[in-house]
């Protein structure tokens, strides 16, 4: 490493951002004076002689500097406008007004952002919430919500297809581009406190550091970073496990994951079966031999096969016994679904739109007849395995059911509130061999022994997983792609 | 004492803590399968001496830049986060860019004293 230049001059602020122009001419520097508020000042140097051409004061919030062809282009908001200059590379003028944007309410200057100027897409991160907005057609591409996300860094790759984002719950959210807007891709963890994500220039590895550690995820980037152009994730489809015994007495752990199923063999633990069920995982349910799985609006069933499997099979959509879509009117979006074992019932949970229309939980028959509506709190929603029950889960022993009473058969239904408390079998808290989870996450044996205390970040399973089969046990951590399973001796 | 024993048995199979204490582990809870290999699965991770104020990545993506601190400015190998090169320069960069044939870093700060910006370019 050779020392070639230095340029040394009355200190403006200090240095937020610094960039190159394409020939690398000139340099583009972004001072903050911390002792004026929102004051920056972008200087342009030349980078042979370190002459400074140009300087010009902001009182506007810096957003970023960037390369345009052989000169810069700089973006700054104040008062919910964001305006982009340039730098014009004949100097003959100091800066050329590019355009400007009036930026959505849902913006505070408080916030950090990022910006793709490119597609001139802004990703904003606040108030717990990222928001990812597009200046051309002033629309929110995507909204996305996480206490943790206080105080967080976001960052776009550099041709826009994918967005990051560090929280100060260890995690980085992985957003990649959709039809739809920005989809999650994934969730990870790094050991780093509140993690900064930085793509490399090629997009093909991804790099995350706080103030005392680097990491670098694997070229593709972590997991499944380099299958996104398959996956259409939704935040509600990550993980649902689901215990039970196959014909041949085994147990069996199934998972779903974005796109996929897998059935676990507990005796030998080894993938039983692997399926692709082309759509988000909702649910999953098994019928005596009949896997059911359950999308936002669609159900497909595909038949276990019997004795050994064969490694790496996949069994796809063209393998299933049924598919049965169905549309149903909603207040707010689909968010939860799940299947009568008669398989002639559906209940959906929507969103709700606001506190005039609270999330609605509705059973339908399979022809879309609506035949009961009441509302619900709660995240997920499942029937009890004999079907006489449905519940939306909560806090531990808060959770909300309701006794289906068929009246008059399956053409009419109504839902009887049951008391708040726990469900009676299996989800999550108790196993039909008797293990029960208590409020401070203590595991008892059927006799009231404590075995084990469940560590924070394996609680997840609280909302997401059916985990008891017998004395085998499923713990699902925040961010492994895989559930452990434990089988319980006491 | 039983906390302990518990996180003993989620613990990655390589992980030191497994190693060195797993004997200890829960008694009562024999894993089937799914515990990782190990914590992450980052392939490479550096700790730097002192606190790390910026971080640069070259346009060819083959180097990290990092500056720390100390006053010191670091080139790493993107593939393995191996130090390449170390340079000292003024106490206070800030931030760091490459050249955009990833040949020259450009490291910007503020002078301890407040009274002086700096712009250091290097050659590698």
């Amino acid at each position: 490493m050779v020392r070639v230049r230095e340029i040394e001059e009355e200190a403006k602020g200090c240095p937020s951002a610094i960039s190159l122009s394409a020939d690398g001419d000139i340099i583009g520097v972004a001072y903050f004076d911390r002792s004026t508020p929102n004051e920056f000042t972008i200087c342009v140097y030349k980078t042979d002689s370190g002459q400074r051409l140009y300087a010009h004061s902001l009182d506007k919030w810096f957003i970023g500097i960037w390369t345009h062809d052989q000169s810069f282009r700089f973006a700054a908001v104040e008062s919910w406008t964001m305006t982009v200059w340039e730098v014009d590379h004949t100097f003959n003028s100091c800066f050329k007004y590019v355009g400007a944007f009036d930026l959505p309410s849902d913006f505070s200057p408080l916030g950090s952002f990022s910006f793709f100027p490119a597609l001139y897409r802004l990703a904003y991160v606040a108030e717990g919430a990222v928001l990812i907005w597009d200046a051309r057609s002033d629309k929110f591409i995507r909204k996305a919500k996480d206490e943790n996300f206080r105080g967080s860094t976001i960052s776009f790759s550099s041709d826009g297809h994918f967005l990051a984002c560090g929280t100060t719950g260890r995690n980085i959210y992985l957003w990649d581009e959709s039809p739809t807007g920005y989809a999650l891709n994934q969730k990870f963890t790094s050991s780093a406190l509140s993690p900064i994500p930085l793509f490399s220039p090629d997009g093909t590895s991804i790099l995350t550091w706080d103030s005392s550690t680097i990491k670098l995820w694997p070229p593709g980037g972590p997991p499944t970073l380099a299958s996104h152009g398959s996956l259409h994730t939704t935040s509600h489809s990550e993980h649902f496990i689901l215990a039970f015994s196959l014909a041949d007495g085994v147990a069996a752990f199934a998972r779903g994951k974005n796109n996929m199923v897998t059935v676990l063999d507990l005796e030998r633990g080894t993938q039983r079966l692997a399926i692709d069920a082309h759509m988000g995982v909702q649910g999953l349910r098994v019928v005596e031999g009949t896997i059911v799985v359950e999308g936002l609006n669609k159900v497909i069933t595909w038949t276990l096969p019997a004795g050994d499997s064969v490694p790496g099979v996949v069994m796809k959509v063209e393998d299933s016994v049924t598919t049965t879509e169905f549309e149903v009117p909603q207040l707010g979006r689909p968010q939860s679904v799940s299947i009568l074992p008669d398989g002639l019932h559906i209940a959906v949970r929507g969103t709700g739109d606001g506190p005039a229309y609270p999330a609605p939980l509705s059973i339908y028959d399979m022809s879309r007849s609506l035949l009961a509506r009441t509302f619900a709190a709660g995240d997920t929603l499942w029937f009890s395995r004999s079907g006489s029950q449905v519940w939306c889960d909560g806090e531990v022993g808060k959770e909300q059911g309701w006794r289906v009473v068929k009246d008059n058969g399956p053409t009419r239904v109504s839902l009887d509130p049951l008391p708040i408390g726990n469900p009676p079998e299996g989800y999550p808290w108790r196993s039909s061999r008797g293990f029960t989870v208590t409020d401070d996450w203590w595991i008892l044996s059927p006799e009231g022994k404590r075995l084990m205390w469940m560590p924070h970040r394996w609680r997840s399973y609280e909302r997401k997983a059916r985990v008891w089969s017998g004395p085998f046990l499923a713990l699902l951590h925040d961010t492994l792609p895989e559930p452990v399973i434990l089988k319980l001796e006491p | 004492m039983y906390i302990f024993h518990s996180t003993l048995a989620l613990a990655p199979k390589t992980s030191i803590v497994r190693k060195l204490h797993g004997h200890d582990s829960c008694p009562f809870a024999n894993i089937v399968l799914g515990v990782p290999d190990s914590w992450d699965s980052s392939i490479a991770s550096a700790k730097p001496l002192s606190l790390i104020q910026a971080i640069a990545w070259s346009p060819c993506s083959q180097l990290i830049a990092i500056t720390c601190e100390d006053s010191t400015t670091e080139v790493l190998d993107a593939t393995t986060l191996e130090r390449l090169c170390t340079m000292r320069s003024f106490l206070g960069t800030r931030v760091l860019a490459f050249s955009p044939d990833s040949r020259s870093l450009l490291c910007c700060g503020l002078s301890v004293d407040s009274l002086t910006n700096f712009v250091v370019s290097w050659d590698i």
